[in-house]
């Protein structure tokens, strides 16, 4: 668990933004080992960098295909903290994700029909794990394009692409 | 609001040497009842922090059926703190100094009167109790913290430490990466990678 190695924020980030491009290329849907999740940004989402301004908070409607989250990416900042929905099978989760600590806050998870404490327990913590499961499998697909140079200088532009479209 | 119902915060920590909770049910149980929670009510006391049973707050009987929920191990640990506000403390220092009733000579005095009053309001104030949930899921030696706040994971994992002789390892985003990519390796190559730029196109 103790590494030597520190991985830099701006990595996490570069992961937020990623998330944020590829849901919006693909209309939500990512391959996870064979199986498709659905993945959106909700009505949440922090960016930050330097600048003059260096925080953009945009809150409510769908910050994500905003002309204000476009523009605050092309000024340099990045995702720090989104609220996402997240699909896997028939389950729903939304949650807010944080670049800073890889952090979840106000998880919310599917009821767990159960009056039995032991089993609804169960079932909540089989919830728990799946979301970090799924967000584990998200950054190892992010990880492998952002270590091979060719397949990353591609996202760049899919992603400098989306950047200078106008907004629908 | 809790583990079993309502959105949670959560911080996750890894257990790496996790032979505390395999040593058997019942001794788990009886290490958790060495730092059981003790009421402060009545007491001129600042701050109680203790186990207690995850269903019933008040109750400090820790029992086997209550913590280990099939692989799992559900913690609850109580918080009670007591405030004496600022005001209310200068307020009755000032009226016992004004009705004559005490005579201060100098500052040592007065800071001992101050510091009696406290001890007066606090043993009268009532606590405000707050519950930190904590579940280990013992397959993956992981803990999971249901708070937000750095105030109440630090005296968690303090009461956690001392109670089973392990201090769990903070997933952080380092940590998260490293659990996902699983090789020194990769995670050195992603440490050494430059940022990217996605603006001034």
């Amino acid at each position: 668990m103790i590494s030597d190695f520190s991985v830099p924020e701006f990595i996490f980030r570069e992961f937020l933004l990623w998330l944020l491009v590829q849901s919006e290329i693909n209309d939500g849907s990512f391959e996870l080992g064979g199986e498709f999740i659905s993945f959106r940004v909700e009505d949440q989402l922090k960016l930050e960098g330097e600048g003059d301004v260096r925080q953009t908070d945009l809150k409510k409607g769908v910050p994500s295909i905003s002309r204000e989250a476009r523009s605050a990416l092309i000024n340099g900042k990045l995702p720090t903290r989104m609220r996402v929905r997240l699909v896997v099978g028939g389950d729903e989760y939304i949650f807010v994700l944080d670049s800073k600590l890889m952090e979840i806050r106000g998880l919310k998870m599917p009821v767990v029909p159960l009056s039995e404490a032991e089993l609804r327990m169960e079932q909540r913590i089989f919830h728990l794990s799946q979301v970090y499961r799924m967000l584990e499998l998200l950054f190892n697909q992010f990880a492998v394009l952002r270590l091979d140079s060719d397949k990353w200088a591609v996202q760049v532009k899919e992603i400098n692409q989306w950047l200078q479209e106008k907004p629908s | 609001m809790g583990f079993l119902k309502g959105s949670l915060g959560i911080k996750r920590y890894f257990i790496e040497n996790p032979d505390a909770f395999r040593e058997g049910r019942e001794k788990v149980v009886e290490r958790m009842l060495r730092y059981q929670f003790r009421s402060i009510e009545g007491a001129a006391v600042e701050e109680a922090v203790g186990w207690v049973s995850p269903f019933r707050s008040y109750d400090s009987k820790i029992k086997v059926e209550d913590t280990f929920l099939d692989s799992n191990i559900f913690l609850a640990m109580r918080v009670d703190r007591k405030v004496v506000p600022r005001l209310l403390l200068d307020s009755k220092v000032n009226q016992k100094l004004d009705s004559g009733a005490v005579v201060v000579k100098g500052k040592q005095e007065l800071k001992q009167l101050k510091e009696n009053m406290r001890q007066e309001l606090l043993l009268k104030a009532l606590p405000e109790p707050r519950i930190i949930e904590g579940v280990i899921d013992l397959p993956h030696a992981t803990l999971y913290l249901n708070t937000a706040s750095h105030r109440a994971s630090g005296l968690f994992l303090s009461l956690f430490e001392k109670t089973f002789d392990v201090l769990p390892a903070h997933i952080d985003p380092t940590g998260f990466a490293f659990l996902t990519l699983k090789e020194d390796s990769k995670l050195q190559a992603l440490s050494d990678t430059e940022e990217s730029c996605f603006h001034d196109i």
